[in-house]
C-alpha cells in the first residue's frame, strides 16, 4: 500500500483567493491533498515543507515574490528539493528563464489550461519520486 | 437539483479562475457548471431552469462577445456577467451595449460576484409570491415568458393575427416543424419570415439547440463562405485565427439562411454539398467537417425566375424547395391589422412608460386602408414613431407620414364617406368622454364639451356602439383590490 494510502500533498501559493480555491478544487478532484497560502511569507511560516510533493507558485506575489521563494527553498532545504510549477499573468521571457534555470518543472502563462496544469503536476510528482528514491 | 436556486454557467479558459468561481458559487448553494470555451458552452443542452452565465471576455476562438451575440441571435434569455481584465475596456463597453447584466474586473471580490449573480436571479424572483413547492414550475414559466418577450421585441412581435391566411400559414408550420425537413420561406420584406423560421425551430426536436440566423445579403459577398463554413488560420489575409462558421455553431440545431437568393455561385455549390452530404470544409482547410443541421432558407426573390435566368442553381433550388411556405404580405391579411396595431401600441407604450388606452378610429381606418409595402416592419416603425409623439391617452397617427399613393383607392361612394365621417365622429365623442370621465351631461359633461344636446349625444353613443363606462375614472367605481383578485 505505502505510497497510495496517503494522498500526495500539493501546496498552492497565490494571492488571489478565487484562484486558490479553483486550484484546491481541481487538485482535490484529481485525488490530491492540498494546502494553500496567500503569500510566500505565510507559506514559509506555516507549510509542512517536507511533505510537499509539488508546489504551485504564482510569480507575482506581493512581498516575497515567487522567484525569491523558489531560491530560498533551494538554499535552505538541501536534501529535498520541492518541484515547483509556476503560474504567471505576465509574458516575461527573462522571468521564465530564471524560473526554469532555478529548477522549475514548468512555467505556465495565464490563462492556465487544465491539461497543461495537470501534466505539469504529474511531471513534478515523477521528479519528486525520482528524487526520493535516488 | 430541484431544490437548488438556479444554475450558473462559468466559461473561462483559465482553469483556476473557472474552478474557483464554480466552487464559490456552489458554496453559496447554487449549481455551477464550468466550461473552458464558448464553443463548449454553446454546444451544451441547457435545461429550462433559471440560469445565468459568468463569461470571460477574452476567450480564444469564440470571444465572450461572440458568445453573447450568438445567445441574442438564438433568442436565449440568459443574463450574462462578464469577467474582464484591465485591458478589455472597449470590449466591456460593447458587452454592456449589447445588454450584459453586469461586469467585473479581475481580480474581484467574491462578494461582488455573488451579489451580481443574486441580481441576475432577482429578475426571475421579482414577481414571485408563490409557495416554495410551486417555485420551480413558476420560474420556468416566467423564464419562458421572458424569453417570448425578448424574442418579440427583437422581431415583429409574437406571430399575431387571426386571419384565415395566417391560420393557414401556422398550420403549415405545425405540420413541417417536427419533420426535420428543409423549409423554404417565401415572402416580401418585412413579413416576418424569420419569425416563421423561429416558430418552426421552436416546435421541432431541435428547439433546445441553437437557432443560428444568417442574412446572406448583409454579409460582404467575399466573406460569406468563411462566415458560413468558418476558416483556418492563415486562409486569407486577416485570418489570424481559426474561426468556426455558422454551420458548425448550428450543429444539432437549425440554421436560418435569410435572402438565400443572394448567394454567389461557388457558395451555392458548397451549400448544395452541405444539403446533400451534411459535410463541408472550412475555408483554407482540407478536412471535411460533418454537421447535423436543419436548414431553413428564406427569400423575397422569385427563385424559379432566378433559376430560369441562370443566377441560381437548379439543383440547389430543388434541395431547398422541399417544403415551401408562403408568408402573405400584410395587405392580404388586413383583418389582422387592428390586432397588430393594438399589440404594438401597447408594447411601445409600455416601453416608453406611457399610458395609451384608446386607438382613434380614424387612425385605425387609415392604417387599414394603407397598402403597407414594407409590411409588418413598416407598420411597427410607424407605430413606434407615433407612440413617441403621442401626448394623450388616445393613439393617433399623422397620416401625412404614409405615402398617399399607397392608400387603397376605394371608390369614394356614399358608404365610404359615411364610414369615414362616422370614424371622425367616434373619435371626437370618445375624446370628449375621456375628458369628462364618462359623464354625458352636466356642465363638465361630454355633451357640453361637444356643444350638442345630451339626447343627441346619447343616441349617437348608442348607434356608434361606444361603451361609455370605459371612460369612467376609477375613483367612482374603484376596481377590486389586488388581494381579492389574487385569491381567485
Amino acid at each position: 500500500m505505502g505510497m497510495h494510502s496517503v494522498s500526495r500533498l500539493i501546496s498552492i501559493v497565490d494571492d488571489d483567493s478565487l484562484v486558490r480555491e479553483g486550484l484546491i478544487s481541481l487538485m482535490r478532484s484529481a485525488g490530491f491533498a492540498t494546502q494553500a497560502f496567500a503569500s510566500a511569507e505565510e507559506f514559509l511560516s506555516l507549510a509542512h515543507r517536507d511533505d510537499i510533493a509539488c508546489l504551485i507558485l504564482d510569480v507575482g506575489l506581493p512581498g516575497i515574490s515567487g522567484l525569491e521563494l523558489q531560491s530560498q527553498l533551494t538554499a535552505t532545504v538541501s536534501n529535498h528539493r520541492t518541484p515547483v510549477v509556476f503560474m504567471t499573468a505576465r509574458d516575461d521571457e527573462v522571468t521564465r528563464q530564471r524560473a526554469l534555470k532555478g529548477g522549475a518543472v514548468d512555467f505556465l502563462r495565464k490563462p492556465v489550461r487544465r491539461e497543461a496544469l495537470l501534466n505539469a503536476v504529474h511531471l513534478a510528482l515523477q521528479q519528486n519520486d525520482g528524487k526520493t528514491r535516488g | 437539483m430541484s431544490d437548488t436556486g438556479g444554475l450558473v454557467y462559468v466559461v473561462d479558459d483559465d482553469v483556476s479562475v473557472r474552478e474557483g468561481v464554480a466552487s464559490l458559487i456552489r458554496s453559496a448553494g447554487l449549481d455551477a457548471k464550468s466550461l473552458a470555451s464558448g464553443q463548449e458552452f454553446l454546444a451544451l443542452q441547457r435545461p429550462e431552469i433559471p440560469s445565468c452565465l459568468v463569461l470571460d471576455v477574452q476567450l480564444p476562438g469564440l470571444s465572450g462577445l461572440d458568445v453573447q451575440q450568438e445567445l441574442v441571435r438564438s433568442g436565449a434569455n440568459l443574463p450574462i456577467i462578464f469577467l474582464t481584465g484591465y485591458g478589455d475596456i472597449p470590449m466591456t463597453v460593447r458587452a454592456i451595449q449589447a445588454g450584459a447584466a453586469d461586469f467585473l474586473t479581475k481580480p474581484f471580490e467574491k462578494e461582488e460576484l455573488l451579489s451580481a449573480i443574486r441580481r441576475c436571479f432577482g429578475r426571475y424572483h421579482k414577481f414571485n409570491r408563490q409557495p416554495r413547492d410551486q417555485f420551480n414550475d413558476k420560474l420556468t414559466q416566467e423564464k419562458l415568458y421572458l424569453e417570448d418577450e425578448t424574442r418579440s421585441e427583437m422581431n415583429f412581435g409574437e406571430i399575431i393575427g387571426n386571419s384565415a391566411s395566417l391560420r393557414g400559414l401556422l398550420k403549415q408550420v405545425e405540420t413541417v416543424a417536427p419533420t426535420d425537413s428543409t423549409v423554404l420561406i417565401y415572402g416580401e420584406t418585412g413579413t416576418g419570415k424569420e419569425l416563421i423560421a423561429r416558430a418552426v425551430h421552436r416546435r421541432s426536436q431541435r428547439s433546445r439547440r441553437a437557432f443560428v440566423s444568417v442574412n446572406c445579403a448583409a454579409i460582404p459577398r467575399d466573406l460569406i463562405a468563411s462566415e458560413l463554413f468558418g476558416h483556418e488560420k492563415g486562409a486569407f489575409t486577416g485570418a489570424t485565427q481559426r474561426r468556426l462558421g455558422r454551420f458548425e455553431l448550428a450543429d444539432g440545431g437549425t440554421i436560418f439562411l435569410d435572402e438565400v437568393g443572394e448567394l454567389l455561385p461557388d457558395t451555392q455549390v458548397a451549400l448544395l454539398r452541405v444539403l446533400q452530404e451534411r459535410e463541408f470544409e472550412r475555408v483554407g482547410g482540407g478536412q471535411p467537417i460533418h454537421v447535423d443541421v436543419r436548414v431553413i432558407a428564406a427569400t423575397n426573390r422569385d427563385l424559379k425566375a432566378a433559376v430560369a435566368d441562370g443566377t441560381f442553381r437548379e439543383d440547389l433550388f430543388y434541395r431547398l424547395d422541399v417544403f415551401p411556405i408562403e408568408v402573405p404580405p400584410l395587405r392580404e391579411r388586413k383583418d389582422d391589422i387592428p390586432l397588430l396595431v393594438r399589440h404594438f401600441t401597447q408594447q411601445f407604450a409600455r416601453r416608453m412608460n406611457k399610458v395609451i388606452d384608446t386607438i382613434s378610429s380614424a387612425t385605425m381606418d387609415a392604417l387599414r386602408r394603407y397598402q403597407w409595402p414594407g409590411n409588418i416592419r413598416e407598420l411597427q416603425n410607424v407605430i413606434e414613431r407615433s407612440v413617441i409623439l403621442c401626448e394623450t391617452e388616445i393613439f393617433s397617427i399623422d397620416e401625412s407620414w404614409l405615402p398617399q399613393q399607397q392608400f387603397l383607392t376605394e371608390p369614394r361612394n356614399e358608404i365610404e364617406i359615411s364610414r369615414r365621417l362616422q370614424a371622425e365622429e367616434m373619435d371626437m365623442i370618445e375624446a370628449a368622454l375621456k375628458e369628462s370621465g364618462g359623464r354625458v351631461f352636466g356642465p363638465s359633461g361630454a355633451a357640453a364639451k361637444l356643444g350638442i344636446a345630451r339626447s343627441t349625444l346619447e343616441s349617437k353613443i348608442q348607434s356608434l356602439k361606444i361603451n361609455k363606462n370605459r371612460f369612467r375614472v376609477s375613483r367612482v367605481f374603484p376596481p377590486r383590490t389586488e388581494f381579492a383578485s389574487n385569491d381567485g
